[in-house]
């Protein structure tokens, strides 16, 4: 009897126990759980809210529902749909730019070596830690159509001075330029890093077994950093779907909305025109389009990707 | 055990700190907030974020001082004549207390100001610019009526003022006059001009658009400079322009409509004309003052429309480029009217004895020298009321500075009815994509214009959409 209770006793020690065991990773959790429910869950809760909502500020009782009010604005909207096809347009074109000099520069410097390299190196990564205001304000200046130093070059061997930042046609390509000149440094080093763990014995099987310098580029360094290039595009295509503030501060979304971009688009929509609502559908439809892009991404290229 | 014990403390203790840290939903730790960030004490005014954090902490050890905070959008020289304004006046009495605190440019102000006064944090006094004020006062119970403390003469009425600088600011609400804000610093463009050039070149300055026309031709097409007059790229010109060019008003009767095609189309061709023969050289987007200020001081451009708060900029460039400017008045259309802007101080509703509190500051700033009158006298911006402009230092400015005393003949010209249009400010960002339509990349003003009225019309029904 005595044996009974004994065992009755160790199974609710044990019961408690488990119980205890259960609950403890949970608390440990806890605390990021309740961080990125208060600072990622609610917020993404309140703008897919306010997106279906003329929002009042300044008096919520004015707050009233439009249903898809804003989203059929933005959707039929000319403003809009130029913001979105500039968005695509530089995501494109940095993406393309960026990674292609990227690639180039990291081969390059990953073979050569010595004090050339090592200071091309430097400068090439320079750029990407001077501050975006400084980088905008320096290039505005050289970038003048009357004073800048770039018309004084063209002119100067003999070619028509561009009117860059001023003009529809030239303000996209001369932000894409800036955005460019100041990634490729970054992204050629994390290709740099890649290139560098690829085990030069898998190069000298390959150079024993004849591979030219073509077959080896296709079907073992590519491969081989694979990981890292899809970590590139994934995070440069998210980055540059949220561009800010090179478009702030070399055009202002202009000239005629030519650099205008998706979340230039809701800063002013917030800050100049107080339209709440409008700017939560703008900022939902970039969270569906960088979604989108990610999945597509995963789909198609993630089975390429070669992990080792 | 104990480390179990210690384990889950700590996670339950940050995840409690976590709750409070996001806790913006009105409950007591927010109120509590608010009320200590309303009563501050800092031992002076200053111009930072962190030291209103700092002020916020610490509150009025002996109950009987009225704390204000008061939110201002004047950075650099500007913030710091402010900044000394405000310790005059902390200094000159014990009754009120203002912390003054730079919010950013007039847009960022103002966003800021609506962030807090939903979260029931907003300041007692603004300023900011005079094309945002509606973006508060559009709502009713937000912003106070200066009438209700003017009306009582005391010490400063609404005669004080210059009708020019506060009409556009009037409305009517439930059948009373109300008055949204005070001017502070005001403004209108005024033409800047490099009168060394205009004499090289046997050039007078310009009273209307044909006689700038023509000294721009001789000036650019005689090889004397790059561009006859630039202009920055802002909205502000587009209802400069307009009224002045045509002597038509911008909006149809009941102020829901653009109805401006004639004027706009004249004006505009007229404009993109100049620009074709580079007479006119409308300004970048990014560091157009910039830009235009080192033009100015390379005697590339003879000529610059801007702001007269901009005068002490021109002074210097004026000085460094080693040649004598002249200030003169917007040439003439059809009228010579210009728009008016610069800054106001907005006083927010609120507890009555923060709002009395708030008006002692405000009317110790419009009646004492070391007031507004300091401000406006170490800035170009006119004195908003006969007093101001009467005070030491803005009198003795305009004995001793020929161009500020000749740019407050532009006070005249001052038409701003545009303003007195609800939902106007909301149409900053069409009025700029047409003006770069039409500057930057030479499209036709008439299709370009039935591109801004869509958008502008929009823009009015949905302000007006109460």
């Amino acid at each position: 009897m005595k044996k009974n209770t004994t065992n009755t006793e160790e199974l609710e020690t044990r019961h408690r126990g488990n119980w205890k065991e259960k609950i403890k990773p949970y608390l440990y959790i806890a605390p990021a759980f309740v961080g990125i429910g208060l600072f990622t869950i609610y917020p993404v809760i309140k703008v897919l809210i306010w997106s279906f909502q003329k929002v009042n500020q300044l008096d919520t009782s004015k707050t009233k529902w439009v249903g898809m009010k804003n989203y059929s604005y933005l959707l039929s909207n000319g403003a809009f749909q130029k913001t979105l096809l500039n968005t695509f347009i530089y995501t494109g074109a940095t993406l393309a730019i960026i990674m292609t000099c990227a690639l180039i520069l990291a081969f390059w410097l990953n073979k050569s070596q010595g004090h050339l390299t090592m200071f091309t190196q430097g400068a090439a990564f320079m750029p990407h830690v001077i501050s975006s205001v400084s980088i905008a304000l320096v290039f505005s200046m050289m970038m003048n159509p009357s004073f800048g130093l770039f018309n004084k070059v063209l002119t100067a061997v003999g070619l028509p001075a561009s009117p860059w930042l001023t003009s529809s046609s030239t303000a996209m390509p001369s932000v894409v330029g800036v955005a460019s000149w100041k990634a490729i440094g970054y992204y050629c080093l994390i290709i740099i890093g890649a290139l560098q763990s690829i085990s030069a014995s898998i190069y000298e099987a390959a150079s024993l077994d004849n591979a030219g310098a073509g077959v080896t580029l296709r079907k073992i360094t590519i491969p081989m950093i694979s990981p890292q290039l899809f970590f590139v595009m994934i995070t440069m295509t998210i980055g540059s779907f949220k561009v800010f503030d090179t478009v702030r501060l070399l055009t202002d979304g202009g000239p005629n909305n030519a650099t205008s971009v998706l979340v230039y688009y809701i800063y002013k929509q917030v800050f100049w025109e107080s339209n709440i609502g409008r700017a939560c559908a703008a900022g939902i439809v970039l969270l569906v389009l960088v979604g989108v892009l990610t999945v597509i991404y995963f789909r198609l290229l993630s089975k390429r990707v070669h992990y080792q | 055990m104990n480390k179990r014990i210690m384990a889950a403390a700590l996670s339950a203790s940050m995840a409690l700190g976590l709750t409070a840290c996001g806790g913006a939903g009105g409950g007591a730790s927010t109120t509590a907030k608010t009320e200590a960030a309303k009563t501050t004490a800092a031992a002076s005014s200053t111009t930072t974020a962190a030291a209103t954090t700092k002020a916020a902490a610490s509150q009025s050890s002996d109950g009987s001082t009225v704390e204000i905070n008061f939110w201002h959008s004047m950075g650099g020289k500007n913030g710091e004549v402010l900044a000394a304004i405000v310790d005059s006046y902390n200094a000159s009495q014990s009754k009120v207390h203002v912390t003054a605190t730079y919010q950013g440019g007039y847009y960022d102000s103002i966003a800021n100001a609506q962030t807090a006064i939903a979260a029931g944090n907003g300041p007692d006094l603004i300023q900011s610019g005079t094309g945002q004020v509606f973006l508060l006062s559009g709502t009713e119970g937000i912003v106070a009526n200066m009438y209700d403390y003017l009306d009582k003469n005391d010490g400063l009425s609404r005669d004080d003022f210059y009708n020019s600088f506060i009409y556009m600011y009037e409305s009517d609400q439930n059948g009373k006059k109300f008055l949204s804000c005070l001017p502070m610093g005001s403004s209108t463009p005024v033409l800047y001009c490099n009168k060394t050039l205009l004499d090289k070149a046997g050039v007078s300055i310009p009273k209307t658009w044909d006689e700038m026309k023509e000294a721009c031709a001789t000036l650019v097409d005689g090889g004397y400079c790059d561009y006859g007059f630039a202009q920055p790229r802002d909205s502000w010109y587009f209802w400069m322009a307009i009224p002045n060019f045509t002597g038509k008003e911008a909006f149809s009767s009941d102020g829901l409509k653009l109805d401006c095609k004639d004027g706009a189309v004249k004006t505009y061709t007229f404009a993109q004309d100049l620009i074709k023969k580079n007479y006119m050289y409308p300004g970048p987007a990014s560091e157009g003052g910039a830009t235009i200020n080192q033009m100015m001081q390379a005697q590339q451009c003879a000529f610059y429309i801007n702001s007269v708060g901009g005068l002490k900029n021109q002074e210097t460039a004026a000085e460094a480029g080693g040649y004598e400017l002249v200030v003169s008045d917007v040439p003439a259309g059809a009228t010579k009217d210009v728009p008016s802007g610069g800054n106001v101080l907005v006083m927010l509703e609120g507890d009555q004895k923060k709002k009395d509190a708030t008006w002692d500051f405000l009317k110790w700033m419009y009646t004492s020298d070391d007031g507004i009158a300091k401000f406006i006298a170490n800035s170009g911006y006119f004195a908003p009321t006969e007093k101001v402009k009467n005070s030491k230092p803005v009198a003795d400015k305009l004995t001793n500075d020929e161009n500020y005393k000749r740019a407050y003949s532009a006070i005249d010209n001052v038409n701003s009815n545009y303003y007195m249009v609800n939902g106007s400010s909301n149409l900053s960002t069409p009025i700029m994509t047409f003006m770069d339509a039409v500057f930057y990349d030479l499209e036709d003003p008439a299709a370009q214009y039935d591109v801004l009225k869509e958008a502008c019309d929009e823009a009015l029904a949905e302000a007006n959409d109460k």
